[in-house]
């Protein structure tokens, strides 16, 4: 993954959409040995029954989601644990893991901010039937991607 | 609320629980002005509901939950807010905003942690039926405290 501070500079929220796609496909290439690319929102909406979720804190506050359904979860963990991976738990964890590499590429990639920007735990939600609200009133970016043909939304929310 | 930060040092981590219950008794007197009394664990079991995350991150690393039924978080807003505080968006604004302030005023009290520990946006998460998995793999702490008769549950999940 590259880490070049220089590649953008934070001051240009507009220019992050193209960061967070860089840095969720470095993420899917490197974990899950697949290329991916984003497609259009309209056309692609994930189920969500899979949602994991981590916080920033610091120079960047705000939240990163990742969110699909429960069959692209359990792919998922298999890619990334082998064919064993099958409990709740495991599919939670590698969902998780993946959203904190997501994250943690995507901060590092802006001037200023690896230092200054730091993560808290992943959490992932899973169920039929939930709702998110986030209190971060600031701009929102959003890419979704194909993985296994099914649409993984991945989110960033920011605090104004 | 006390700031003292001879008040507590951040290790043994079994000395948390009293702490995290001050800190949260004291939100509740400030914001709520309600004397909140601990409950029993064993006796209240929620299903689906509200749940409110803040993540921490820095000195101390992971995520402050809280939980409640959607009765007790509309009567959480209305304490804020008036009785105007039901509608959609504020009852989660206000159970986000008592996470936010629970977890602001606990790492506070640790001495040493205050300013290196940050706090990420809350997000409350709502519906009928859903599972939360943290992937802190540390100690866990957790108090249930009596809103109006009905149970909160304030837990601190920390990565190891």
């Amino acid at each position: 993954m590259s880490t070049d501070t220089s590649f953008v500079t934070r001051s240009h929220e507009e220019n992050w959409l193209p960061v967070l796609e860089l840095a969720v496909e470095e993420v899917f290439e490197i974990m899950l040995g697949t290329r991916v690319k984003p497609v259009a929102s309209s056309e692609h909406m994930p189920s969500g029954e899979f949602t994991a979720m981590i916080g920033l804190a610091g120079a960047l506050c705000g939240i990163l989601t990742v969110s699909c359904d429960a069959k692209t979860a359990g792919q998922v963990a298999k890619s990334m644990l082998g064919d064993t991976a099958k409990s709740a738990e495991e599919v939670g964890d590698a969902l998780g893991e993946i959203c904190n590499m997501i994250a943690g590429n995507f901060k590092n990639k802006l001037a200023g901010t690896d230092d200054r920007c730091m993560l808290s735990v992943p959490t992932v939600i899973s169920g039929g039937e939930y709702s998110l609200h986030s209190l971060a009133d600031g701009n929102c970016v959003e890419t979704i991607l194909l993985f296994e043909g099914a649409p993984v939304a991945v989110r960033l929310q920011l605090q104004s | 609320m006390t700031t003292d930060a001879a008040f507590a040092k951040p290790s043994p981590e079994d000395n948390w629980l009293p702490i995290l219950e001050l800190a949260t008794q004291e939100v509740f007197e400030i914001m709520l002005s309600c004397k909140v009394k601990p409950g029993e664990p064993t006796e209240h079991k929620l299903k689906g509901g509200f749940t409110a995350i803040v993540g921490l991150a820095g000195a101390l690393c992971g995520v402050v939950t809280v939980c409640c039924a959607a009765r007790t978080a509309d009567q959480i807003a209305k304490g804020m807010l008036g009785d105007t505080g039901d509608c959609e968006g504020q009852v989660e604004d206000a159970l986000g905003e008592i996470c936010n302030m629970i977890a602001g005023n606990f790492k506070n009290k640790l001495a040493g942690t205050d300013e290196r520990c940050m706090l990420s946006v809350p997000t409350v998460i709502s519906g009928g039926e859903y599972s939360l998995h943290s992937l802190a793999e540390g100690n866990s702490v957790e108090t249930v405290l009596l809103f109006e008769g009905a149970p909160i549950t304030v837990r601190l999940q920390l990565k190891c």
